[in-house]
């Protein structure tokens, strides 16, 4: 097997995905809308203590990304699940593997714009200045996004195909995420200036080989959920 | 002293509870699994191989 | 400690009977051992210098956390083992073993708790160990109810050999992320002063407390297999019925 057709079909895969979700605006904008929603909610709970809803952005912004992210996975599924659309693609030549890889590169640019409007928006309700730290964010982001979004779209094979998908999917994932999430959270505090002695250095490093490890896994248990 | 003691004496309690609990649970569903199982399979012998 | 991950097959189609007296038997002395290594533990252990009685709950909440790890060990091998032989056995035992573990792990949690609170003034504090025992037992939580969810009988052991497979194996990386959190974080830890009378104490009530998990999995696992069976059985009645019209 040679690296080319697969990569054809991975690419080809995630296009299909992400036209469905351009043809279809209103899942996107419903779920930053409830993103922003989150944000707002968080505000109020912390209360109106300018420090004290600086401190906890950073966490904020990770559990809102993670409980608004959530939604899109078993969508992903689902479209293909109605009118027997994945029996057909997998009937198709080649490894099952690039379907998965296909539906993560698609939801790792759906949860990426998601978070491309949130980060901006949590900035100013949270009065956040990033200065030199936005490179550093934007890259706990995209490792840390990596990771969720490869965990989610591996458990929402699973969960999308069961009746009680809309509480198994975090069930199954969240817990998954711990090691994720902290790292994430300390090294998107850090770089927003909340914690300058943290080692961002090592939970980076946690991150990627936590993103390495889980794709490698799921990548390899992939035909295991799919196969039948 | 006292209220010590009531922590180790409730760890222990707990433990027993959960032990002997689960134990009896477990009785109760092999019972009842058995029984379904005789009523499923009527004087015939099981063929198929689990 | 390999041998408590012990996967023989416990056939339940044999000798029902014999089978039956042999692990009432087994029952009895687990319950024997249980009782004869706390009651070594709680006479041989003279009050500990910082902690007092209080060490004594120790040796019920140790052990229990040794063996509900042991457990989920068992699960992991036993669901690669389904993976690779694809057999019904593999997938009833990791079942079992994940069910009990849960039970241990809770019960550790519970016990962590009640000991926690004279000592540190607080039920739950953010320890490394505390945290990864609380995400190892949703990580299971979760296993088991997807195995409650799906119905169908290849698909349920294929997909939960998976999610037992991952969550065990991130356990190590949640260990690690939270004790390099809590060093940042400045959170409490338990104390690791362990003299030699307490690590007998600890040691026999390890022992007794492994033959309990194993009594538990073999227990769960006859009545997997009864059910497997049953569900067979009916799968089996419901097809000849459709057949014969």
């Amino acid at each position: 097997m040679t690296l080319a057709p697969d990569l054809r079909r991975v690419l080809t895969i995630a296009g299909k995905d992400l036209a469905i979700e351009r043809r279809a605006k209103a899942n996107f904008n419903a779920v930053v809308f409830l993103a922003a929603t989150m944000l707002l909610l968080f505000g109020f709970a912390l209360g109106p203590d300018a420090a004290a809803l600086r401190a906890a952005a950073a966490g904020v912004l990770w559990l809102t990304v993670l409980f608004s992210g959530s939604l899109a996975f078993n969508r992903s599924y689902q479209t293909e699940l109605e009118e027997g659309a994945l029996e057909t693609l997998l009937l198709y030549p080649g490894s099952r593997k690039s379907i998965f890889a296909g539906k993560l590169l698609a939801n790792l640019v759906f949860i990426l714009m998601v978070e491309a409007i949130l980060v901006p928006m949590a900035a100013v309700l949270y009065g956040l200045s990033f200065g030199d730290g936005l490179g550093g964010v934007a890259l706990a982001l995209v490792l840390g996004t990596i990771g969720f979004v490869t965990m989610g779209t591996f458990y929402a094979a699973m969960a999308s195909r069961l009746r009680a998908r809309e509480v198994l999917l975090p069930l199954l994932l969240f817990p998954m995420l711990v090691p994720l999430l902290v790292a994430a959270v300390e090294v998107t505090a850090a770089f927003m200036g909340q914690s300058p002695f943290a080692p961002t250095g090592r939970w980076l490093t946690l991150m990627a080989a936590y993103d390495v490890v889980f794709l490698l896994a799921t990548m390899g248990a992939y035909d295991f959920v799919i196969d039948d | 002293m006292a209220s010590e003691w009531s922590y180790v004496v409730g760890a222990y309690a707990l433990t027993w509870v959960v032990i002997l609990g689960y134990a009896l649970r477990l009785r109760y569903r092999l019972r009842r699994a058995a029984e379904e199982l005789a009523m499923a399979q009527p004087s015939s012998p099981p063929k198929r191989e689990a | 400690m390999t041998e408590a991950t012990d996967t023989r097959p416990v056939a339940t189609r044999g000798a029902p009977q014999a089978q039956s007296g042999r692990l009432a038997l087994w029952g009895v002395v687990v319950l024997l051992a249980l009782i004869a290594a706390q009651v070594y533990g709680l006479l041989e252990s003279p009050p500990d210098r910082d902690m007092g009685h209080l060490q004594k709950i120790m040796y019920v909440h140790v052990p229990s956390a040794w063996s509900a790890f042991v457990a989920f060990l068992v699960v992991f091998v036993a669901s690669i083992a389904y993976l690779w032989t694809g057999r019904a056995r593999h997938d009833l035992i990791a079942a079992s073993a994940a069910e009990v573990g849960a039970l241990l792990t809770a019960l550790t949690l519970a016990l962590g708790s009640i000991w926690g609170r004279p000592t540190w003034g607080v039920w739950w504090t953010w320890d490394p160990r505390l945290t990864s025992t609380a995400v190892l037992l949703v990580v299971f939580v979760g296993y088991l109810a997807l195995r409650a969810f799906t119905d169908d009988f290849e698909r349920r052991a294929r997909w939960s050999a998976v999610v037992g497979i991952l969550g065990f194996l991130n356990v190590p990386v949640v260990y690690l992320s939270v004790r390099w959190w809590r060093t940042i974080h400045q959170v409490q830890s338990a104390p690791s002063t362990v003299d030699t009378t307490f690590a007998w104490g600890l040691r026999v009530n390890a022992v007794a407390f492994l033959l309990l998990m194993i009594y538990f999995v073999r227990e769960r696992y006859r009545v997997a297999s009864m059910e497997h069976l049953l569900e067979a059985t009916i799968e089996e009645r419901e097809l000849r019925g459709s057949h014969g019209v």
